[in-house]
């Protein structure tokens, strides 16, 4: 067979169609003259048409899939238990995010001011309707997320922002068992100080039974504001941490998902970081935790 | 080594554990398109993992964003097999007459000649692989001389009975039949047509993909791909009887490959 010419990743991109055209076109060449390519092309896309996550959500393959899943597993709660950062205290997760969103390079008194119109659109499906028929994964991911978005806007005292998304929040709660007296720490008029707050956050996380899903909401909301500061935005350390360990303890059926987090992951780190394709990971995480 | 290298390095760790079960789907699949034995596929799991391990996860560091990881993971372990292939069975190259003949030709030289695999378990394997339809795989195997199998020999006879190297001679020579003949003639012509079009060609008559599968492999859209197959057929077809080739000899080569 002749020495291949294009590289996994050039070929990985030729197959997701992201190549320009003029560096498609010289692709095509390659693999119309060279047997190698051709036969790496084949190979490849056979090889991912089968591999790809989503394509894994379907019941009889979710459950052959636990055989080989659970080592991973246990591999990875071992990572996370001695290489990982420890996850922080229960009652912590909401406040020491929203207390880590870059705003001091952005001015104005209220979200919107801050980030845009945008600040409250949070990526998930808004038209799936009503919270009752989530899956409790996504609504636990949701209130991790919201639950930030609240912390945000309670210590700018945005009046207006804290009423839209205490409204949510209380709507996710009521679709929980038990939901109904976490919702009501969010009506409106009560106090709002420090102390009240970390009382909510930790209510809130006891409350949603998949803490993974509720950390990853967390990080994500995190993300997903700091990524609304500007063109140049700072993503503060808080956000591949906690990344880190919620891909690190979400359930088996979730593979598809922490995948999507690892990619996200290794793309924040990297030295150059491609803010375009932050946001479609972004976007695809957001869809397929919160939906 | 500082915390942000620390820190990435644990990124890359939590990033490998959670494609394991995607790079062990990956392994099994390549195994069996290769046809591998479990046990071997295993191995070259195991391979594969290791060397991500020791060379410190360069692979998945080396992902920049540009497909999904899923597909990029494809290409690693395509890559990654053709590696672990020339580490264990020593370097190979197809005869130019499988080359000519497309891509299951070339996988089933090398399951026979390289792989000591005997035809009848080669056809087995491919016949139940990829999509290939059984008629195009026996018609390919139909297609190749007999041999005898590799035998162990004594090393001082290994000058008398060493068989020529490669696959020289593995397949009945081309010019044996009018269809043969034909077959050269039509390759010659599709070299002649622009790479994209060259590609949709071989993949549709060559290597049995369905319009689907080429739509997805080449990045088209599918409800046109069929016209421009169409298209390209008729083209073919006026080349060849423009150099002779009988119009049931044209009949004879398209229906077959398209049979798949």
């Amino acid at each position: 067979m002749s020495e291949a010419q294009l590289s996994p990743e050039v070929l990985a991109a030729f197959v997701d169609g992201t190549l320009d055209s003029s560096e498609r076109e010289r692709v095509m060449a390659i693999l119309a003259d060279s047997p190698g390519d051709y036969a790496d092309l084949l190979d490849t896309v056979a090889v991912a048409a089968e591999m790809d996550p989503p394509a894994l959500s379907s019941t009889g393959v979710r459950r052959r899939r636990w055989r080989y899943v659970l080592p991973a597993l246990a591999a990875a709660g071992i990572a996370a238990a001695f290489l990982l950062p420890r996850p922080e205290a229960p009652s912590g997760v909401v406040g020491t995010l929203a207390a880590a969103i870059p705003f001091d390079r952005v001015s104005g008194q209220t979200l919107e001011m801050r980030l845009g119109p945008t600040w409250d659109q949070p990526g998930w499906s808004v038209t799936r309707g009503n919270e009752v028929s989530l899956p409790e994964s996504a609504v636990a991911f949701r209130l991790g997320a919201r639950g930030v978005l609240y912390e945000v806007a309670a210590r700018l005292s945005d009046s207006s922002a804290t009423a839209v998304v205490s409204a949510e929040l209380q709507g996710l709660l009521r679709s929980l068992r038990g939901g109904a007296p976490v919702a009501a720490l969010y009506a409106p008029g009560l106090m709002d100080d420090k102390d009240s707050r970390a009382e909510r956050g930790a209510a809130l996380e006891r409350i949603a039974d998949d803490r993974a899903s509720f950390r990853l909401g967390a990080a994500m909301e995190l993300l997903r504001l700091s990524m609304a500061t500007g063109p140049s935005p700072s993503i503060p350390e808080e956000v591949p941490e906690s990344l880190a360990s919620a891909a690190a303890t979400l359930l088996p059926e979730k593979e598809p998902l922490r995948i999507r987090v690892g990619e996200l992951l290794v793309l924040l780190r990297s030295p150059d970081v491609d803010l375009e394709q932050v946001r479609r990971t972004m976007q695809s995480i957001m869809e397929l935790a919160g939906d | 080594m500082d915390t942000r290298d620390t820190s990435a390095r644990q990124d890359l760790e939590t990033l490998f554990l959670s494609v394991l079960p995607t790079l062990d789907r990956g392994v099994r699949l390549i195994g069996r398109r290769h046809g591998l034995s479990e046990a071997d596929a295993e191995e070259f799991g195991a391979w594969f993992k290791a060397r991500v391990i020791e060379s410190d996860y360069a692979i998945l560091r080396k992902f920049g964003g540009k497909s999904t990881l899923t597909t990029y993971l494809s290409a690693v372990l395509v890559n990654a097999f053709k590696d672990y292939r020339n580490a264990k069975w020593g370097r190979w190259r197809p005869s130019a007459d499988a080359r000519r003949r497309g891509a299951l030709a070339i996988r089933l030289e090398a399951m026979i000649c390289r792989d000591g695999w005997s035809v009848r378990e080669a056809v087995s394997v491919l016949e139940n692989s990829d999509g290939h339809s059984p008629d195009r795989v026996h018609e390919m195997a139909r297609q190749i001389r007999p041999r005898p199998r590799p035998r162990e020999v004594d090393v001082s006879a290994a000058h008398r009975e060493a068989a020529p190297q490669g696959s020289d001679g593995f397949w009945e020579t081309e010019h044996a039949t009018g269809r043969d003949r034909a077959f050269r003639l039509l390759t010659d012509q599709i070299a002649r047509l622009g790479p994209e079009d060259q590609l949709v060609l071989r993949m549709r008559f060559w290597d049995g993909l369905s319009v689907a599968d080429i739509a997805r492999a080449l990045g088209l859209e599918q409800k046109p791909l069929y016209r421009r197959l169409e298209r390209l057929e008729g083209a073919l077809r006026t080349m060849l009887h423009g150099v002779g080739i009988t119009r049931e000899e044209v009949r004879q080569i398209l229906a077959t490959e398209e049979a798949t």
